[in-house]
């Protein structure tokens, strides 16, 4: 179920009149939400909502022995049950074909003959999102952070809490736990700030996202057929597709939670006004890159150990940040480049941040030039395809480059224009500081692009597939 | 430069309640304007030609002879009086657009059959590329035939009905920001099309002449036709397949010919040897079905007419309507 779909709209409707006509009853409305969860992800594929039930079992009843138990031995074998159990599962599913076709390769280079053995299962939805946000849980309960849930529903609905269950933001239990305990009510700024997240949320996804995608696909799916400043526009495309698909459905996400008296975390912060490549995570998928600096960077040593140790730390974080998207080369390219632009800026770049508007502007520059560098390897199927863009690309233009730029300029106009209003107020919900009729006038222009340029056909969001 | 943050202020709840509804009423009132506007100047041609035609069909009165039934081109390449003077009788063009499908044209023969009982024979003519058209090409147009014509009044579907789609097509004329987006977003960037008003007319049999030739429309819709038949395989529609079954079932029931015919072609298409691969093929599929569910196929060799007569690759002007309305007369009379 998509939230850019009439399925859906029926679905939240009915949820969320029943959730708000039970007022301040929190276990039927905790009850209510959490099958409403089920429902929502079984409609996809009820067979692997099994795998949820599984994770959800399991870091319960870990975190109930780490919770009691006071001998370390046996904390210890708690938490990598639970690791193994969450970590085997996602490994399973999403790695396996992977590192056993290329153990396979790498033995046949060897001269050793083996035979591959696939299992080519479908990815379950959002298994990615869901086990590391579960992990967490456990972690902090080892860590003694935060004790365990005691409530098998309020536990099992922090992990399968429908606006994020399948594409984040990755909630930390800290946050999103005490919130699903105690009795809830979304207040008028609450709804107010989700109405709007839910309006900017869909025309990032339908009406730019999708649009983009039009411009990005018939390139990138026949990319051999196109050179020159083509590759140039696509990649550029690329660049509002990914931002405004995946940060479109975090708003959704964010703005459904509000309307029912939740707060999720900020996951997107303007990412292409970023100067750095450690700025630009702070403001790119602000969930997961928190996760990775909390849970395996600090782990590994972070930047205690020295400098080297710390530029090999950053690297490994970001080596498997890349591989968390998925099990493709490509992914791990875009991780590897990630990592090392970092170490480049923390090498090269010790200046002290106060900056000039025109040296601000370069950086942003140059900081945009590398994210899409870094975008065609995220977006490109295999080792050939990048070979073949970096080769290629270039400002020759077209019989239909013009007419690719006008397009992809009208679609980056409104994101541009709101997110210049948003950067220069310091408030991500500045275009909602302002009169009613203001907002009334901001909102039916919302409302036309959605009726009038919206791609009709219920696209997947990108961000499904890790 | 910091990131913003997300700063909550508290908000009144009649500012709130403005901020919703006041958008909501302005884009009910603009779709309302254009649901007026639409119905009382049509823009798009083919909704037009949809809706006048079943309109022709309601407001007939006495029976006809011979019933032409198909997409634009024989809306503008077959002259009933013309075709009606040389077989005798009486001829009425009820021929819409490529989208309605062959689903249309076995609504419109059922309909009249309720009505009037069998006419004397019936002929459908289709542009090759038409057969292979699905469900989807119909899902544009299709509020301006179901609803009224069709649903209310019980005629057999022929189509997959959804309850979700039924209701999209029952309130989609109400909701032409959701139904027609393509045709407001032109007039909204081109407003100065709100005071053009689109005069479309055919005559009193349901011929729309058009008189002069367009050699670069022509030439474009060539190019397009044969690079869309070069790497093709022609495959009929399910929905096609079944339209032209139930047109066949109807014409055994009524004991009347049913008559098949190949649609006005361009010369230099019809001598194309890439294009005729394709174009064949869908011929020969209407040959076979000749045989099986028996109607009779007539100009089946592509009826191939020069640039000086035809707006693009298969619309005639009116010279190439009189020559094609003679040559089917001349195939139905045999």
């Amino acid at each position: 179920m998509l939230f850019n779909s009439w399925t859906f709209l029926v679905f939240f409707a009915v949820v969320y009149t029943v959730y708000r006509s039970l007022g301040t009853r929190v276990r039927w409305q905790n009850l209510l939400l959490l099958l409403a969860s089920y429902f929502f992800y079984a409609w996809w594929d009820y067979r692997f909502l099994s795998l949820i039930l599984i994770s959800t079992a399991v870091d319960y009843a870990v975190s109930l022995g780490l919770d009691r138990e006071a001998n370390s031995r046996a904390r210890k074998l708690l938490l990598w049950t639970s690791l193994g159990t969450n970590l085997g599962i996602l490994s399973l599913f999403k790695y396996f074909d992977f590192f056993q076709e290329n153990l396979v390769a790498l033995f046949s280079q060897l001269g050793f003959h083996a035979s591959p053995l696939t299992l080519e299962v479908i990815l379950p939805l959002g298994i990615s999102f869901y086990t590391f946000q579960t992990l967490s849980y456990t972690i902090d309960v080892y860590r003694r952070k935060i004790s365990a849930c005691r409530n098998p529903v309020d536990f099992a609905l922090f992990v399968a809490f429908f606006p994020q269950l399948v594409a984040g933001p990755i909630e930390r239990a800290a946050t999103l736990l005490p919130q699903i305990q105690k009795a809830r009510h979304p207040s008028l700024d609450q709804i107010h700030g989700g109405v709007f997240l839910i309006l900017w949320g869909l025309t990032k996804k339908i009406v730019i996202a999708d649009n983009a995608a039009l411009i990005v696909n018939p390139i990138y799916n026949a990319y051999t057929a196109f050179d020159g400043f083509d590759l140039i526009i696509a990649t550029l495309a690329f660049a509002l597709q990914i931002y405004g698909d995946f940060s479109g459905y975090t708003d959704i996400a964010r703005g459904l939670a509000k309307l029912m008296g939740f707060e999720l975390m900020l996951n997107f912060r303007l990412p292409y006004f970023a100067t750095t490549p450690s700025d630009f995570w702070r403001r790119w998928h602000i969930s997961l890159s928190s996760w990775l600096r909390d849970y395996l960077y600090i782990p590994l040593g972070g930047n205690r150990a020295g400098p080297t140790r710390t530029l090999i730390n950053l690297f490994l974080t970001m080596l498997i940040g890349g591989l968390w998207h998925g099990a493709r080369w490509n992914f791990v390219l875009w991780g590897a480049f990630h990592g090392v632009i970092l170490i480049l800026y923390r090498i090269v770049d010790q200046r002290p941040r106060r900056w000039s508007l025109p040296e601000t502007a370069l950086r942003m520059l140059i900081m945009f030039i590398l994210t899409l560098i870094g975008w065609i390897f995220f977006r490109s199927e295999s080792l050939e395809q990048i070979q073949y863009l970096f080769t290629h690309m270039g400002f020759t233009l077209s019989s239909g480059s013009l007419g690719l730029l006008r397009q992809l300029a009208g679609l980056a106009a409104p994101l541009l224009v709101v997110q210049i209003w948003q950067q220069r107020s310091g408030d991500l919900l500045a275009p909602i500081r302002n009169g009613p009729l203001t907002i009334a006038g901001l909102y039916t222009v919302l409302l036309l692009l959605l009726f009038l340029f919206g791609v009709r056909a219920s696209t997947e969001f990108i961000y499904f597939q890790f | 430069m910091q990131p913003p943050r997300e700063i909550a202020q508290p908000v009144r709840l009649r500012d709130l309640l403005i901020s919703l509804l006041v958008p909501l009423l302005v884009v009910l009132l603009i779709n309302l304007g254009f649901a007026i506007y639409l119905d009382q100047r049509p823009f798009n041609r083919g909704a037009w030609l949809n809706g006048h035609k079943w309109s022709l069909l309601d407001q007939l009165d006495t029976p006809i002879d011979t019933l032409i039934l198909g997409d634009s081109s024989c809306n503008q390449g077959v002259i009933p009086e013309k075709l009606g003077r040389a077989l005798g009788g009486t001829a009425l063009n009820l021929c819409t657009t490529g989208s309605s499908l062959v689903v249309d044209d076995a609504w419109m023969l059922a309909a009249y059959v309720e009505r009037f009982g069998p006419p004397r024979r019936v002929v459908v003519i289709h542009v090759y590329d038409v057969w292979g058209l699905g469900e989807d090409s119909l899902r544009n147009i299709r509020w301006t035939i179901l609803p009224y014509r069709h649903l209310w009044q019980g005629r057999r579907p022929i189509i997959a009905q959804s309850s979700q789609r039924f209701l999209r097509e029952i309130i989609s004329p109400y909701l032409p920001l959701i139904s027609q987006e393509a045709t407001v977003r032109k007039l909204l960037f081109e407003p100065q099309l709100l005071l053009e008003r689109r005069d479309f007319s055919t005559d009193a049999s349901g011929f729309m002449a058009v008189p002069e030739a367009d050699a670069e429309h022509l030439a474009r819709d060539i190019a397009i036709h044969r690079a869309s038949t070069m790497n093709a395989n022609f495959r009929v529609s399910d929905i096609n397949q079944r339209a032209l079954q139930e047109l066949a079932r109807i014409a055994k029931r009524g004991g009347f010919p049913l008559f098949v015919a190949n649609s006005p072609i361009a010369e230099e298409l019809a001598h194309d040897q890439i294009f005729r691969k394709y174009y064949d093929t869908v011929s020969h599929y209407l040959d076979q079905q000749a045989l099986e569910l028996d109607f009779e196929r007539i100009l089946a060799e592509a009826p191939a007419f020069s640039q000086e007569v035809m707006r693009n690759a298969d619309h005639l002007t009116v010279a190439g309507a009189e020559q094609y309305t003679a040559e089917l007369a001349r195939a139905l009379a045999r």
